[in-house]
């Protein structure tokens, strides 16, 4: 079998039998990823010989442009910092690093992690590898592709609404955001603060818990991760899963186009047929997750790149004076979708506003976590489609952000409430793509990766090529 | 409004792009008005996810970047300063 | 006086850390520009701030020692705003939830309101020249508390009074060397005025750069002059922010602003609640130092007059040199006297001192040629038993030589003698005199009791 098809835990295996070294690994999958037409990357690394030893030893990484790799450009898909050079490693990369991971090149996303469909990008669009007229799923678009494609073998993204998730789907591949605080955001470039994860995406489950062992556990650099201890992931799935029960939420899911409704049916048939049960939960404020999370979203997202301005790095437009040189670094330096966040952002947390909107979804947010966490305690899991529709097509939803927002529809109350949730593709439906979305409680990682790799290998969805 | 919110963000917004943007940010902001149905009497906000306590860190002096990194991604740059034309007003 | 002024102050006091509030830069006053950086002060991509843990404790115990109440679960805020010298866009603060809030101080027998008392980060600092504007990053993060009093100062020299006040009392809990000129401390009063007798309070403008007490005092007393000429002549006072210039001697608007800047203000997400244990408050409740009044009242239980007890509590070098000598010669009130009105601005090794004093007490020497021999330590750096030897004034306690000099004593005295030696004890005090009169005060008066005693069998 061909190095790229291989898993990642397969290729470490290899290299510490000897039967390939870790320079044939990285030039294999360099050749493809450069060989790529599909655009998923913004930067490639060069090959650095040095000994290397740990659980993810010469496994290459795709890492999403916008967690910080020393010494190499971190753009975060925008103009505005088109040139900067990172002067320090992210936590998970340090630790990545530590464990022999190998940093293959930063991923191509959706500019400062807004979109869900990589087509907002300064560096061009991303294409679906199962269909290039259509969208990988944003914001991680080229953290998706990369994996889906075999350029790398597992890659970094980050999740704020469902941006690691819905790739994933879009992608046929594994997406998992952890709970909030599990993973150390030093080195993400923050888009909402509350909101943020860095995620997981991988051909295999076992792949994602390997790397989740890796890379999660408090950091003192990150004051709101969790010191939480990590169990041993890829240990604990190999164990037997039990039977579970899972909830799916009636009315979230009803807006969904009917082909994915078809197939989630389908699939929740198979889980039953596995020993499974299926119940109806009910969530009243469903309707009301995507405003939440859109104010929340941008309020924070709006005072969190108010540091772009080209006082000390990225790009600076020159002016008359100090005010001037700001206002038009950032008029040329962002594009139209952040320009729109940070407007509707800016007014949401504005004089006379504030309460009104962002005091109000901070409100509705209690609400909502709180409702969730009811029904966690009646069912193990939460399931549903991870996205209403299949790759559209690019372009087609582009001009029309609320649209475009309704691709997270389904993957923003995991963000919401901090809950764990992994995206496991579900097939395909006319050639293309879909994956159904499993939410868990709270910090229980290992029983949501211990299903998830239960059905991978029980209910047919491995993703051998 | 969207002059307000240009000063605040100091975002100038091209001529081009002004109407789109300031129509869609209408449209979102309309969009969002829903939330204005529920009753949050007495419900708390959410600030942070899980209410965990803050750590402190202890104060102890750590040297992190050479000269060459501080000023590496600068675009401009006087002797040990950074250097920008100065503010209009203040 | 048909009018009356009505001041508040709201105060930034930079920290005495060894890092900055929210990353383990260095803080180094006089450090090469943009060298104690790194990539959470700089507001680089991807940083977090993580809260230091000694700034928290100054806080506390700045809120403590102003009688405020605390909060024992306080968030941080972020206030946005564009300027060069912020890195991040947004200065981290405290606005819901201060660390402590309500509390008062006593300000020579008036007790002035605090409002509140908090943490945030300091700016960066900026050097404007010609058209452009150079920003050292050096103070960009280091940690200030923020004090905002309740309007109840009244004229410039109550404003000058507490400020002074304020200062003892940040150097004597080691928070801050709240030096105005060093930008430690900085003043910002705002400043109403109003008819005598109105409920209402006036429109209140505030004034910025007042780099000194000096400058304090006549700026606040300026713009009160300015707003009663207003009021008097019909007008009224518009809202604005002001600066002063120092070379004038006059405050000037900064800016004309129709709208007060929005700073959008909201929960910091990368910082949990700040929960202050019970535990956390009461340590450092118990490792407070003594407070100047406390220190005041103590010193004046000890025997000092309530003047010099002032003196030694205000004046923080002076007083610490004074504890160091009264705990070597446990005599606070004839201490006092000594460090107060011999020493200037030079002092002696405090045991050099305590020496002298001990020596005076004993009769070793007299205050006279103690005063000498202060001098001469001052002056020649030699201790004082080098001097005193030098200068012939050593006492005199060879045994031999005392007993000489008593049975001088006795043959000049030799009636005395007779009813010493007969049982008038009283006379042993007598023949002590003498022989320090023979000995030109150089005997050691517990060895001449001694040898007296001991010839008397």
């Amino acid at each position: 079998m061909e190095i790229v098809n291989l898993f990642g835990w397969e290729i470490k295996e290899k290299i510490e039998r000897g039967e390939v070294s870790e320079k044939e690994v990285f030039e294999a999958f360099y050749e493809r990823a450069s060989a790529s037409s599909l655009n998923s990357f913004i930067t490639l690394a060069e090959w650095k010989e040095e000994k290397r030893e740990g659980k993810l030893r010469g496994i290459p990484f795709g890492i999403k442009d916008n967690i910080l790799v020393r010494g190499m450009k971190n753009t975060c898909g925008s103009k505005i910092l088109h040139d900067f050079i990172a002067p320090y490693d992210a936590t998970c990369i340090e630790r990545l690093k530590k464990e022999g991971g190998v940093i293959l090149g930063k991923t191509n996303m959706d500019e400062f992690a807004m979109g869900s469909s990589n087509e907002y990008s300064a560096f061009g669009p991303v294409k679906n590898p199962f269909d290039p007229e259509r969208v990988p799923g944003g914001s991680s678009g080229g953290s998706a592709a990369a994996v889906a494609n075999l350029e790398v073998s597992i890659a970094l993204g980050s999740d704020t609404g469902g941006s690691v998730r819905q790739p994933a789907a879009f992608c046929g591949v594994f997406g998992l955001k952890p709970t909030y605080g599990r993973i150390s955001r030093y080195g993400l470039v923050a888009f909402a603060s509350s909101l943020d994860q860095i995620g997981i995406i991988a051909r295999t489950v076992k792949d994602i818990a390997l790397t989740l062992e890796v890379i999660a556990g408090y950091d003192p650099m990150d004051s709101t991760s969790s010191p939480e201890g990590v169990p041993p992931y890829s240990k604990i799935i190999e164990e037997p899963c039990g039977y579970r029960t899972l909830g799916v939420p009636e009315e979230l899911i009803s807006g969904c186009d009917e082909e994915i409704l078809n197939a989630f049916q389908r699939t929740l048939e198979i889980l039953q047929r596995l020993g499974h049960k299926i119940v109806r939960i009910n969530l009243p404020h469903a309707k009301y997750y995507l405003p939440t999370y859109e104010i929340i979203a941008m309020a924070e997202a709006s005072s969190n790149l108010a540091r772009y301005d080209g006082v000390r790095y990225g790009l600076r437009v020159e002016g008359e004076s100090a005010e001037e040189i700001i206002e038009k670094t950032r008029m040329r330096g962002f594009g139209p979708e952040v320009k729109r966040r940070i407007m509707v952002g800016t007014y949401v947390l504005s004089k006379g506003y504030r309460e009104e909107y962002y005091g109000k979804a901070q409100r509705v947010r209690t609400i909502i976590k709180e409702e969730l966490e009811e029904s966690l305690r009646e069912v193990d899991f939460i399931i549903t489609p991870t996205a209403p529709f299949l790759p559209f097509k690019l372009g087609e939803r582009k001009e029309d952000p609320i649209k475009m927002y309704l691709s997270d529809v389904f993957t923003v109350f995991a963000n919401l409430a901090g809950l764990p949730a992994i995206s496991i593709p579900g097939g395909r439906i006319n050639g293309l793509p879909w994956g159904f979305q499993v939410t868990g409680r709270a910090w229980d990682e290992e029983t949501l990766l211990s299903f998830a790799y239960h059905l991978e290998r029980e209910g047919g969805w491995s993703l051998r090529q | 409004m969207i002059e307000k919110l240009e000063k605040l963000a100091s975002l100038r917004l091209e001529e081009a792009e002004r109407k789109k943007i300031l129509k869609d940010v209408e449209e979102i902001l309309h969009w969002v008005e829903v939330l204005k149905e529920i009753d949050t009497e007495g419900v708390p906000p959410t600030t942070h996810p899980f209410l965990s306590s803050l750590p402190l860190r202890e104060d102890k002096p750590e040297t992190s970047l050479s000269d060459d990194e501080v000023f590496k991604n600068a675009k401009g740059k006087s002797g040990r300063f950074f250097k920008i034309r100065r503010p209009g007003w203040r | 006086m048909e009018f009356e002024a009505v001041i508040g102050m709201e105060l930034h006091v930079q920290l005495k850390t060894e890092t900055k509030l929210f990353c383990s830069c260095r803080v180094e006053f006089g450090a090469p520009p943009n060298k104690n950086v790194c990539p959470v002060c700089l507001g680089m991509p991807g940083v977090l701030p993580v809260l230091n843990k000694k700034a928290v404790e100054h806080a506390l115990r700045v809120a403590i020692a102003l009688n405020c109440r605390i909060n024992k679960e306080s968030l941080f805020a972020r206030k946005n705003y564009f300027y060069p010298d912020l890195p991040k866009g947004y200065q981290i603060t405290q606005y819901t939830t201060p660390i402590g809030w309500n509390g008062w101080i006593d300000v020579n027998g008036k007790k002035i309101r605090i409002k509140r008392v908090h943490l945030e980060e300091e700016s960066a600092k900026t050097v404007l020249e010609g058209d452009y504007a150079y920003i050292d990053f050096n103070r960009a993060g280091i940690p200030l508390v923020e004090i905002v009093t309740e309007p109840d100062l009244t004229s410039p020299g109550d404003a000058v009074q507490f400020v002074k006040t304020l200062q003892t009392l940040l150097r004597y809990l080691g928070v801050s060397d709240a030096d105005m000129e060093k930008g430690q401390l900085r003043c910002e009063p705002n400043v109403s005025v109003r008819r005598r007798g109105d409920e209402k309070l006036g429109t209140r403008r505030e004034i910025k750069n007042l780099n000194s007490i000096r400058s304090l005092e006549r700026g606040i007393r300026y713009e009160i002059e300015q707003q009663i000429k207003i009021l008097s002549s019909g007008g009224e006072v518009e809202r604005a922010t002001l600066l002063w210039d120092e070379k004038e001697e006059v405050t000037r608007p900064m800016r004309m602003k129709e709208e007060e800047e929005d700073y959008r203000y909201f929960p910091e997400p990368d910082l949990p609640p700040l929960l202050l244990t019970e535990d956390f408050i009461k340590e450092i409740r118990k490792t407070m130092p003594e407070l100047p009044h406390e220190r005041k009242e103590r010193l004046i239980k000890e025997g000092l007059r309530e003047y010099d007890a002032d003196i030694l509590t205000r004046d923080l070098e002076r007083g610490r040199y004074y504890d160091e000598v009264v705990s070597l010669t446990s005599d606070p009130p004839e201490t006092a006297k000594w460090v107060i009105t011999e020493l200037k601005e030079k002092f002696p090794p405090a045991r050099e001192l305590a020496w002298i004093i001990n020596a005076v007490k004993e009769g070793k020497i007299t205050r006279n040629a103690g005063k000498e021999i202060l001098k001469e330590i001052i002056e020649k750096g030699k201790p004082a038993e080098e001097i005193v030897k030098e200068k012939g004034m050593t006492q005199v306690s060879d045994e031999e030589e005392i007993r000489k000099l008593v049975e001088q004593a006795f043959e000049m005295h030799p009636e005395e003698k007779e009813r010493l030696f007969s049982g008038e004890r009283k006379l042993v005090g007598f023949f002590i005199g003498e022989v320090m009169k023979l000995s030109g005060r150089r005997a050691n008066p517990g060895v001449v009791k001694r040898m007296i005693e001991e010839m008397l069998g």
